[in-house]
């Protein structure tokens, strides 16, 4: 059994030390590599990640990142990443890594991702370069995953965002709000690559649970939804499965 | 400090929003999903901040932009425990 843990939107600000070290000291007993869904800071301030890089520190597990939207706020994303990836805990930007847990390859693709709503309410690449650029935003970076999902030849396959890929795990949201969360480009882009599973953040007040079109399961992990320091998912490992590779291609 | 225009002069819907984008770009709170009721001289806050610290703060900063109103602070900070079980996805 390989186990991934996952959390997102943990908001960590200088206010927060100590508040997750306690259960993630428990985390290597749990699961064999953590990943974070963004909006891992309050504000996006250096010093608040350098608090969560604090409560991370020492842990024995790989960990991977992506941003959300808060890191990005201030103009301070690249000294995040570099104090992320000082701390040894790899940054996803539309790339991927590839980890050999229990005898299993795990490949994992990241992004950020970004909005545009869903298919029958959506925005569209048409009309003022503002709404161009929003649009071609989200688009780029579904393009960006999905070659990235697409070349991962591992025994599982997970996506990891921060914006939602599809609506389901956004229930519980306002409807009007659901383009500023995410986008069926992410879940498209997945969907033709082909994944075993999709974490993401960012809707605090979405549902867990998910799939894609596809049929590949979505979770939401941001912090208010799992209701915990972090959640785990487990996979069988290689050699007690009959049959390998992904939902759906 | 940011404060909004003048609560008696504005619909309400709007106040809402105002104090809505000054609890996202205080320092001290950042939160974008923070339930915000305006009920004539009484403000409702409601949700799920991560410290103590920040769920003092959003009542200090709403007190700050809407110093005439009531402040009734009903937001609660998360669990962080970890978690009991797992979920077996394959």
């Amino acid at each position: 059994m390989i186990r991934i843990a996952a959390v997102g939107d943990t908001h960590f600000g200088i206010d927060s030390h100590g508040t997750l070290r306690r259960a993630f000291e428990q985390l290597p007993d749990l699961a064999d590599v953590f990943l974070l869904a963004g909006d891992l800071t309050r504000i996006g301030h250096v010093d608040e990640i350098r608090a969560l890089v604090d409560e991370l520190a020492d842990l024995p597990v790989p960990r991977l990142a992506v941003l959300g939207n808060h890191e990005f706020h201030p103009g301070q994303a690249g000294p995040i990443i570099e104090h992320l990836e000082g701390a040894g805990i790899a940054v996803l930007e539309v790339s991927a890594t590839v980890l050999d847990l229990r005898r299993t390859r795990v490949g994992i693709a990241g992004s950020k991702g970004f909005g545009g709503g869903f298919a029958g309410a959506c925005g569209s690449d048409f009309g003022e370069p503002e709404m161009k650029a929003f649009v071609r935003h989200t688009r780029q970076l579904a393009d960006h995953l999905h070659q990235a999902l697409e070349h991962l030849d591992t025994d599982v396959r997970l996506a990891l965002l921060h914006y939602a890929p599809v609506k389901d795990t956004l229930r519980g949201e306002r409807a009007e709000i659901y383009p500023f969360l995410g986008s069926y480009l992410l879940g498209e882009a997945i969907d033709h690559a082909g994944a075993d599973l999709v974490l993401h953040g960012h809707a605090h007040h979405g549902a867990e649970h998910g799939v894609t079109p596809g049929g590949i399961p979505v979770r939401n992990v941001a912090l208010p939804v799992i209701g915990q320091a972090f959640n785990v998912y487990s996979f069988e490992e290689r050699e007690d499965r009959a049959v390998l590779g992904t939902v759906a291609r | 400090m940011n404060r909004v225009p003048e609560p008696s002069d504005e619909p309400v819907q709007y106040v809402v929003a105002h104090v809505r984008d000054v609890l996202a770009n205080d320092d001290r709170v950042g939160a974008l999903d923070l339930g915000i009721k305006i009920v004539g001289q009484a403000v409702f806050l409601t949700g799920w901040v991560t410290t103590s610290e920040r769920l003092h703060a959003a009542e200090d900063v709403v007190r700050e932009v809407l110093p005439d109103h009531d402040v009734h602070n009903q937001l609660h900070v998360l669990p962080r425990d970890p978690p009991a079980d797992a979920e077996t996805v394959r």
